[in-house]
């Protein structure tokens, strides 16, 4: 819905200036209006999206005395039964607006207010009745971002690094425990952010602060499946009418708008499926956005028209060239600021600016399919991994793991299956003492990633441990579930959350103030489906099975019976147009600039580019493009943000004046 | 062996182990670099280098490498590489 801002100040007054001065640097995310609240040392505001309630939900929230204060980012999907019950208890309200209801909520409730909030959100609470405190609230996925930082004078939050970047107590340096996370994971975990000194508040919790105090408080995790009460259903069929039922109630939900609301259509079932849906619940033709690629083993072009075709949707598509990726890459790192992996950003960024243009602010996405129903490749290796590892020397387990990579360049030719069985099967071992054993993989070409960096680093490298980030995100019982499951509530705790939610999704979205919504996180369609036996969700090697069977012949039969195509776009070879780079990627990977920069070894670097440019394969492996990324993005951070101070800024305009409440 | 072949092995290990190095970063260096251990299971290669590797030694020496050859009985490390491809230009 916006963007939000704010601080507390221990000795002085705050005052209007630091605070319009932040929201304008999250002012992409909210190009309606401006307003804030200012009293005695706090100031907090918001650069709004209006979406709901257009005239009357203006923010903060201020309570009749001014003593509290609230401002959210997001959307409540219960926030009109949560309005009626504080109504029953006396409450009154002036608005039709979620912000008041969250005000309301917590005078009643108290800090724990939040367990009965369902939606996406990022909120901020000033209580003043007592010592100044602030309390700040982040969904149960990430969906909404939130970052803080307190020196000995002030609290500072925001909901992009950029917003506290821009007050003068916060000096921007890049946190090496960020780099080395990223390496390893893809993604940072925990509550670290790419910035020393900058913390973001982990999903499913809550932060308490004051002068004295700094509490983090969880308020929800991921269910285990021992933690549910399982649904049992005589039939498939059974279970493919609950779905149905639960899925539409979660669009109903989650499309809850005063304006209009438009879905992204990647191709693939779980988007298929949302826009679909969605199309029947709305007047009219349902309008969709895709973006296309002229390289065409990125393209998914064909899907796309034929579903689009298919529904009658009125839709658009975004085509991307590698000149558009390799140009529109510093712009993207601004906006997502951390270290990216992927470009998969840039496309997502130049469609949120023509989703924009026409006029949309909403869209729907299939988000959260993969993670909720088991669809990625990595459930599927590390079941056949287990399965493998039981016989090792039986041939036919290990071409399980054929069937699943078939797409990936390495085994489209046929005379490499036995030495990459060879590989796999060194990663067979594990299951036992790892108890990450479905990350080993991915991790471990992570760690070979370290390589690349300076020596300084890598020395930091050797005694620092990534997944003492990770952990406390982990649930209690880790250690009791499947090492399916595991890799399940890994990849929530980071991919999606810091990456799909994050770097691809709400900060390429918001970059052009349109608000994604994620029907397959609706807090209860993700409980209902908690329940559902393993086999619904994984069935063998057939993911998302349920998914794929509850809507029949609505859906193409191309479309269901589609093996998972990871979302990508051209990664390093977009970079390269006869052997050259783009002018800032020739300087900032200079081996002066990586000298002088003291985070990678200049050495390794320019053996990297010296690959770039020689590269004579359509696509360079993924190791060698996710080090590529991961120099460059970080690379740019430093300019853009450490060297240069924000030399990038939004391409949208926005108001230049603030109200005050 | 004549020197012909001695010569010949040093050379090809010599450039094995230089396209390695300069392709795949790595903590080891032209003296330290295992000639005796799998690649892969050094954490250098992925299975994406592995096919690369291939690649590359078939254009170097204008060989053919026969698909039942390309298993980590016959590749899995530097020595074995050499003598497949030493067997392959002496046959």
């Amino acid at each position: 819905m916006c963007g939000i801002a704010g601080y507390l100040s221990r000795q002085q007054a705050a005052s209007r200036d630091p605070l319009f001065s932040m929201l304008k640097s999250v002012g992409h995310r909210g190009p309606d209006s401006y307003s804030g609240f200012v009293e005695g040392g706090v100031a907090m505001g918001t650069a709004r999206l209006a979406i709901v309630d257009l005239a009357g939900g203006t923010q903060p929230a201020v309570s009749d005395d001014r003593r509290v204060a609230v401002v959210f980012n997001g959307e409540i999907f219960n926030f009109r039964e949560l309005r009626a019950g504080l109504e029953k208890q006396g409450h009154r309200f002036r608005t039709r607006s979620e912000v008041e209801t969250l005000l309301h909520l917590y005078l009643q409730h108290g800090e724990g207010f939040v367990s009965l909030v369902k939606g996406q959100f990022a909120i901020a609470v000033w209580d003043g009745r007592g010592e100044d405190r602030l309390l700040l609230y982040r969904d149960r996925f990430g969906i909404r971002p939130l970052f803080w930082h307190r020196n000995a004078q002030t609290i500072l939050f925001a909901s992009e690094i950029k917003g506290l970047l821009s007050h003068p107590a916060v000096q921007p340096r890049l946190n090496a425990h960020a780099i080395l996370q990223t390496i390893r994971f893809w993604t940072v975990a925990g509550d670290t952010s790419a910035f020393e000194g900058v913390k973001q508040v982990p999903a499913g919790h809550y932060l308490k602060l004051s002068a004295g105090e700094e509490c983090l408080v969880r308020y929800w995790q991921l269910p285990v499946s021992a933690e549910v009460e399982p649904l049992y259903f005589a039939s498939d069929e059974d279970y493919f009418a609950a779905f149905r039922e639960q899925l539409d109630a979660s669009i109903r939900r989650q499309r809850m708008a005063d304006v209009p609301v438009g879905s992204y259509l990647s191709g693939g079932i779980d988007s298929t499926v949302v826009a679909a849906r969605l199309s029947r619940q709305i007047d009219g033709p349902l309008k969709t956005y895709s973006v296309t690629f002229d390289d065409p083993d990125y393209d998914e072009s064909f899907a796309q028209d034929l579903v689009a075709r298919r529904f009658g949707f009125d839709h658009h598509a975004c085509r991307i060239s590698s000149g558009d990726i390799s140009r529109t890459f510093p712009q993207v790192v601004w906006q997502a600021e951390t270290p990216l992996f992927r470009t998969a950003p840039v496309p997502l960024f130049l469609l949120s600016r023509a989703v924009r243009k026409d006029g949309l602010k909403v869209v729907m996405t299939g988000e959260g399919a993969d993670e909720m129903l088991l669809g990625y490749d990595l459930f599927k290796e590390v079941a056949i991994r287990l399965f493998w590892e039981k016989r090792p020397e039986s041939k036919w387990r290990g071409r399980l793991l054929e069937r699943l990579y078939r797409h990936l360049p390495q085994y489209r030719n046929r005379r490499y299956i036995q030495i990459l069985m060879d590989f796999y099967r060194t990663t067979l071992q594990g299951a036992e003492e790892d108890p990450h054993y479905a990350m080993a993989v991915r991790w471990g070409n992570g760690k070979a990633i370290e390589n690349y960096l300076s020596p300084v680093l890598r020395e930091q490298a050797a005694a620092y441990d990534p997944c003492s980030a990770l952990q406390p995100m982990l649930p209690p019982r880790y250690p009791d579930i499947d090492h399916v499951e595991r890799a399940q509530q890994v990849e929530v705790a980071t991919l999606l959350s810091n990456y799909l939610l994050a770097s691809q999704g709400d900060r390429m979205s918001m970059s052009h103030g349109v608000e994604g919504r994620y029907p397959y996180l609706d807090d209860d369609f993700v409980a209902f489906v908690a329940r559902l036996p393993r086999r619904i969700k994984l069935r063998g090697l057939r993911d998302k099975f349920v998914l794929r069977h509850a809507f029949g012949e609505e859906i193409p039969d191309q479309i269901r019976n589609r093996p998972k195509v990871a979302y990508q776009a051209p990664e390093m070879i977009a970079f390269f147009e006869n052997g050259k780079m783009p002018d800032y990627a020739e300087e900032l990977l200079s081996r002066e600039r990586i000298q002088e920069t003291g985070l990678f070894d200049p050495g390794a670097v320019d053996a990297l580019i010296a690959k770039g440019r020689s590269a004579t394969l359509s696509r360079l492996g993924m190791r060698d493009s996710v080090a590529y990324l991961v120099i460059l993005s970080t690379m740019l951070l430093d300019e853009l943000y450490v060297r240069s101070k924000l030399g990038i800024h939004s391409d949208i305009e926005t108001p230049n004046n603030m109200e005050l409440v | 062996m004549s020197n012909t072949n001695s010569a010949c092995v040093d050379e090809v290990r010599a450039e094995i182990i230089e396209y390695v190095l300069k392709n795949y970063v790595t903590e080891f260096d032209a003296r330290t670099l295992p000639l005796d251990k799998s690649l892969v299971e050094l954490g250098i290669l992925d299975s994406f280098g592995v096919v690369e590797l291939v690649a590359f030694l078939e254009d170097r020496w204008a060989i053919s490498i026969r698909d039942e050859e390309i298993t980590r009985e016959k590749m899995g490390s530097i020595d074995k590489m050499v003598s497949l491809v030493l067997g392959k230009l002496n046959p």
